[in-house]
């Protein structure tokens, strides 16, 4: 059983310097929330969070702040009776207050961003059709917009990101122009487990990054498709390289499993793209799966949020607060049939996953722990 | 034989108290009934591993024969619409299917010709289907609840774009009134939002097209939005959305594909997107494999939202149906438990939102 608290992890931290010598690496801070509705002071606890991490105004002033949610599986998907955001997407209320303080910190401009399933419609659309209204998001902030990324867009042509160090699985990709096109990025997930990925939190949410123009089943052979169709099978099983014009993957004779895949192209998406904001929405959410087309999930209410300025210690605390160890490998729960994306993006030196060397600030982990699975 | 009857191949199978079967094995309509082929009601398997085939959007393809039976009716108005299509050869039907295929004819208010072999499903159950909606159905009279019209002759060239779009909206539950535009004269657009005339073409000058454009024209200028072919008139604003030109006009707006129309598919997604998903008066959540039909009372008092499962089982999560209209009470009826039970309407920012059980073939949902 994980039993963390501040206190441990930083005379853990020490005792380990001590004995073993390290990779240098950066150290982080996560904060921790217990809040058990979408209510009115989900503004002020987010608050709270972002000032323990330092403030958003040194992060955002004056800045083009892009923000990926998760809005995976089409909308008229349904974990039970549930509406989305109180099972597999994030919840429009953590979006909004998070739009809101950005705003209230001198973020320029906040443009949300989402690759919804299989379509090129406007954001906006896709929402109202999950039955949010987009307006209460629109405005959340002075300048707020949103872009569908599964495709161009309205842009000339796709951005190429480079892998640094070159990448697991691919040394680059080519994206939609908001991933580059901003200064600030921030990943906005739910707190879930995942059939090929073992876990879904602020990491595995940029998947989602990749246009299925390129990336999708419908893509184009050589070029981009004009518009996505399907989902990201060929980047699941590897049966197919992308389009032409996008980098293809390094070894197409490496193997073809999703959990040995899907893990690796994660660290490559957020080494690319780096995240300088990692929101998990942990309040409401759901166990055993990412949606409700994984047999057997059902809702559950972990009651959490946790926000870090390093992906990697964040989805480190956010594992251990669902009752996993973050130091797992293959094998282990929760990654019995993949390899471990925050080992892999540890391996790339976006940051640590050992919790010694994670401060936690807020609640103390045994205290806000929720384990997605019985013991 | 009369258009009340209740068509079958074979008369002997069946007995009630409740209704009157006639026998009918090919040859003219009888006196009162419009004839239509139609398909067999199923999810389509094909491809190597046999299982569901899936349109471009991921969820399964089916046929379905909604669109058919409102369109005949449409285009025979006053006639029971028969359809006469037999159960397929090439599997063998599980009995469910021969309810779906009675339900789904009876929700559009047609009839389908029952075709079902000895052996296949007791003629009790297709009975107590037929008695269940002979009990329950809505009139004839009710209208559908749409914020959009599908107007065109559904003809000639003009068959293949029209037609497919009344079968891929109701696919994604988009709810459209049907004008048929040789009987324009009878048609009312009162209560719509926008008017998607789909014919290839512009109107050609003569009487006949002058009124339909003088009508089209008027609807915009009241405030309506009217989607019409390339070539309808010459844009002049410049603007676009969705890859559709917008002329503003009066209160309103003319709205014209950039590019000629060719798959119905895309443009069905265009109207969806150009109407805007505020103006939905229904959505379905969990039901990927499912067909909707939304009616009204004349009088406005009473609603009734049926839902067909072409699945012919359970989803894997139940169905939440969710209405623009506050209805205030809701009350359920289902082919495996005709009782009625109450649900209960939540209130939501959209509207109302209810929650189902699970289902197999059919559930009708009566609203005040």
């Amino acid at each position: 059983m994980l039993d963390w608290t501040r206190r441990q992890f930083l005379a853990g931290a020490a005792a380990a310097a001590a004995a073993v010598p390290v990779r240098a690496a950066p150290s982080a801070t996560v904060a921790v929330s217990r809040i058990r509705t979408y209510g009115d002071e989900l503004v002020s606890e987010l608050e709270s969070m972002f000032d323990r991490l330092g403030g958003l105004g040194r992060l955002v002033k004056g800045k083009t702040v892009a923000i990926k949610i998760n809005l995976t599986g089409a909308p008229s998907y349904r974990v039970g009776h549930s509406p989305a955001e109180l099972a597999h997407w994030t919840h429009p209320r953590v979006i909004g207050a998070t739009v809101h303080l950005m705003g209230r910190a001198g973020a320029r401009r906040v443009r949300l961003l989402e690759s919804p399933w299989s379509t090129a419609d406007p954001l906006e659309e896709y929402m109202l059709e999950a039955g949010w209204d987009p307006s209460d998001l629109l405005n959340a902030a002075g300048r707020v917009e949103m872009e569908n990324t599964n495709w161009l867009g309205g842009a000339s042509k796709y951005s190429r990101l480079p892998v640094p160090g070159g990448g697991h699985m691919f040394s680059a990709f080519d994206l939609n122009q908001s991933y580059e096109d901003c200064d600030v990025f921030v990943s906005i997930a739910k707190l879930k487990e995942h059939a090929t990925t073992g876990v879904t939190l602020s990491m595995k949410n940029c998947f989602g990054i990749t246009p299925c123009t390129i990336y999708g089943e419908g893509a184009g052979k050589e070029e981009p498709s004009l518009l996505p169709r399907g989902g990201r099978g060929m980047l699941h099983q590897g049966h197919r390289q992308p389009s032409a014009s996008a980098p293809p993957e390094k070894d197409p004779a490496s193997p073809r499993a999703g959990g040995y895949r899907v893990p690796r192209i994660v660290a490559d998406l957020v080494a690319a793209r780096p995240i300088h904001l990692a929101i998990v929405d942990g309040i409401e959410s759901m166990a055993s799966g990412e949606g409700p087309w994984i047999p057997g999930v059902r809702r559950n209410s972990p009651g959490v949020l946790i926000a870090g300025t390093n992906c990697v210690a964040t989805d480190a605390v956010a594992a251990a607060v669902m009752g996993f160890d973050p130091m797992a490998d293959r094998g282990s729960a929760p990654f019995e049939r993949c390899d471990s994306t925050l080992r892999l993006a540890a391996d790339h030196g976006i940051g640590l996953r050992d919790p010694r060397h994670i401060e936690v600030v807020g609640v103390p982990i045994a205290k806000a722990r929720y384990p997605f699975r019985a013991p | 034989m009369n258009a009340e009857s209740v068509p079958v191949r074979n008369a002997a199978l069946f007995r009630s108290r409740q209704l009157r079967f006639v026998e009918w094995n090919g040859g003219a309509a009888p006196e009162g009934v419009a004839l239509r082929q139609g398909q067999w009601p199923r999810i389509r398997a094909g491809g190597r591993s046999g299982q569901p085939e899936a349109g471009p959007t991921g969820i399964p393809w089916v046929d379905a024969n909604g669109w058919l039976i409102r369109l005949a009716r449409t285009e025979e108005p006053g006639k029971t619409v028969w359809l006469t299509y037999e159960p397929p050869t090439d599997i063998t039907p599980a009995p469910e299917s021969y309810l779906l295929a009675i339900a789904e004819a009876e929700v559009h208010r047609g009839r389908w010709v029952i075709s079902a072999a000895p052996g296949k499903i007791g003629s009790e159950g297709i009975v107590e289907a037929l008695e269940f909606f002979d009990a329950h159905s809505g009139s004839i009279d009710w209208q559908p609840v749409a914020s959009l019209a599908i107007l065109s002759d559904f003809a000639g060239p003009n068959q293949f774009l029209a037609r497919e779009v009344l079968n891929l909206a109701a696919r994604r539950h988009l709810a459209y009134r049907i004008v048929d535009r040789r009987r324009l004269e009878a048609a009312s657009f009162a209560g719509l939002r926008a008017i998607a005339f789909l014919d290839a073409g512009p109107p050609a000058a003569g009487p006949v097209d002058d009124s339909l454009r003088r009508r089209l024209m008027d609807f915009a200028e009241a405030g309506g939005q009217v989607i019409a072919p390339a070539g309808f008139l010459t844009p002049v604003s410049g603007e676009t959305r969705h890859g559709y030109h917008v002329d503003r006009r009066g209160r309103g707006e003319i709205v014209t594909p950039e590019r000629r129309w060719t798959d119905p598919y895309l443009v069905v997604q265009a109207l969806h997107l150009l109407l805007g998903r505020r103006a939905d008066v229904l959505r379905l959540y969990n039901a990927g494999s499912m067909t909707s039909c939304y009616s009204i009372s004349v009088d406005d008092r009473r609603g009734v939202v049926e839902v067909l499962n072409y699945a012919l089982r359970p989803a894997s999560h139940p169905v939440t149906v969710a209405l623009r209209r506050r209805w205030k009470t809701a009350r359920l009826r289902m082919l495996e438990a005709p009782k009625p039970a109450s649900l209960e309407p939540v209130e939501t920012g959209y509207g109302i939102e209810i929650a189902l059980p699970p289902f197999r073939v059919y559930a009708r949902i009566e609203l005040a």
